[in-house]
């Protein structure tokens, strides 16, 4: 209950601005993502640009509620400069924190503070539409260059 | 709720219960338990007895002419799809046109779309003025001898307008069509009288006005009822049945199959007596009241979008609104910290949030036991969460 007072604090708040570092497009993108929650209307985009499996760039829109693009905009942070391998570990294991009872990851502030709204479960989807989009997504792009290789 | 007093403002979703209520279901179970309609012994009779009694006391209740055209079922919806399944499929063909409105709740469209797919038939929509009134302006291009059947909720859930229906059903009968009207905002707050508001059917649920969830009902004309096929198959509705044919039990049994929510209607009755010990005008005057009240306030608010009508006349106890720039997920989850249950989203009305280029609206709705000091309960925390994202604002 403890967690419940402060979902709304000054780290969701400020993440869900679009005045974010990674808000935006990217011009001429390698990869664009998108997912929308058709009940409430939340909607996500991602663009990407990733060399030798490195996420060199990354950036997003998000339309909705705060959560939804406040968790959009830390996962971009997240996952920028990161290898591809390192950003599916993130987003799984931080997929398995939201929807199990105990963390295993020592998470960042940011992350934490999108923990935090496992009190309200009505609200867990506002926070995985952007993780479960890039999870689907990247364990894609992960395959193909497998395959390519 | 959360540390605080709970300030239930989401009556329209489904309402508290009194005691008088939960102690039937109770009772019910404790002492009178037993299957109704078959049994030889007492148990089973006394069911039985209470069970039909309860008919008699609902059919009362909306001026129905008597017991035998109330039927029961799950839920408003399912009450709907009844007449869809069974009347709509005898009576809708090709090319035929079933009238609805652009406000509707879901369930007064899917059924129909359902059925229009199956038949061929054609929907038609009166659309809406700017304030979420019906604009009846083109209602004779809209009901026209195509039309087989007109359907209408007597008060929107999404903006509390009460529509003006009188005029629909008199032009839907003018044209030969059949009138539907959706009680399950209309029966909780209004006075009803089926046979003065001379609708073919009415429908409505138990949960939202002081009763147990899981009991609708569907009240029809007898003489269309008593046309209508049987629509679930089993026992209750037969009266004779043999390896290759069966015979139907009269209504209102034929259109009941198997065993019921028998302590459903039961406990319904002491929410009814509650609900007439009240007064329904007094308790639509209680909500319009605390709806003005409301208003005044939202109103002195800064960024807040309020929807519907501004005629008092034309609204129960519903305030519909936006807190400008918070999506209403926020300012739901803000509230409800607070101990502040209201309704956000789409309100089961895709359509009109479409129309009105909104993901959804928070909505306050309020019944025969709200209180002003609960409307300024909000209006605190609407500044509350005014006062957290002004915070995203500053920055």
């Amino acid at each position: 209950v403890s967690l419940k007072n402060d979902i709304y604090n000054s780290i969701l708040l400020s993440h869900s601005s679009e005045e974010g570092t990674n808000y935006g497009e990217i011009k001429n993108p390698d990869y664009f993502f998108s997912s929308l929650n058709r009940l409430c209307g939340d909607e996500v985009e991602f663009y990407l640009i990733l060399k030798n499996n490195l996420i060199e760039k990354i950036s997003y829109k998000a339309k909705g509620c705060a959560i939804c693009k406040a968790s959009a905009s830390i996962l971009a942070s997240h996952l920028h400069s990161k290898k591809l391998t390192e950003a599916i570990f993130l987003l799984e294991h931080f997929i398995d924190s939201m929807k199990l009872e105990n963390t295993v990851l020592d998470l960042s502030n940011e992350l934490n503070s999108l923990l935090a709204i496992k009190t309200l479960p009505s609200r867990i989807r506002c926070v995985l539409l952007s993780w479960d989009l890039l999870q689907k997504e990247l364990k894609i792009i992960q395959n193909q260059t497998k395959e390519t290789i | 709720m959360n540390g605080k007093p709970l300030v239930f403002l989401d009556s329209a979703a489904s309402s508290q219960k009194p005691f008088q209520v939960i102690d039937a279901i109770e009772k019910y179970y404790r002492e009178e338990n037993a299957n109704i309609h078959r049994g030889v012994y007492y148990l089973s009779q006394n069911a039985t007895e209470l069970y039909e009694r309860a008919r008699i006391k609902i059919s009362d209740f909306i001026g129905a002419k008597c017991a035998k055209v109330i039927i029961y079922t799950r839920n408003a919806t399912e009450s709907i799809n009844l007449v869809a399944q069974t009347w709509g499929r005898e009576n809708i063909g090709r090319g035929d046109e079933i009238v609805l409105n652009e406000l509707e709740h879901h369930s007064n469209i899917v059924p129909w779309q359902m059925l229009a797919k199956e038949k061929s038939a054609v929907l038609k929509y009166i659309p809406l003025n700017p304030d979420s009134t019906l604009n009846l302006e083109n209602l004779d291009e809209i009901i026209t001898y195509k039309t087989k059947l007109v359907v209408c909720s007597q008060m929107s859930n999404a903006t509390g307008t009460i529509h003006t229906i009188k005029p629909i059903i008199q032009k839907a009968h003018e044209k030969g069509a059949l009138f539907l009207l959706d009680g399950a905002q209309g029966a909780c707050h209004l006075k009803i009288n089926v046979k003065d508001l001379d609708v073919d059917f009415y429908v409505f649920s138990a949960h939202k006005m002081l009763g147990p969830t899981g009991l609708g009902i569907l009240y029809g004309k007898e003489e269309i009822l008593e046309k209508m096929p049987p629509w679930m198959g089993g026992g209750d509705m037969i009266s004779e049945v043999h390896l290759n044919h069966s015979t139907y039990a009269e209504l209102p049994a034929r259109l009941e199959a198997g065993t019921p929510h028998i302590s459903g209607p039961i406990a319904f009755t002491y929410a009814l007596d509650y609900l007439e010990s009240v007064g329904m005008d007094a308790i639509h005057e209680h909500e319009v009241d605390l709806v003005r009240y409301g208003i005044e306030k939202l109103q002195k608010m800064p960024g807040i979008t309020l929807y519907g009508t501004n005629d008092l006349s034309k609204r129960g106890g519903i305030i519909s609104f936006n807190v400008n720039g918070v999506h209403p997920h926020d300012v739901g989850s803000i509230l409800d910290e607070q101990g502040i249950a209201i309704r956000v989203g789409h309100h089961c009305c895709q359509p009109f949030m479409r129309k009105m280029q909104i993901a959804g609206t928070c909505r306050a709705s309020f019944y025969l036991y709200n209180t002003k000091e609960e409307i300024d309960a909000l209006i605190k925390g609407l500044y509350q969460v005014l006062n957290i994202f002004s915070r995203v604002a500053k920055k």
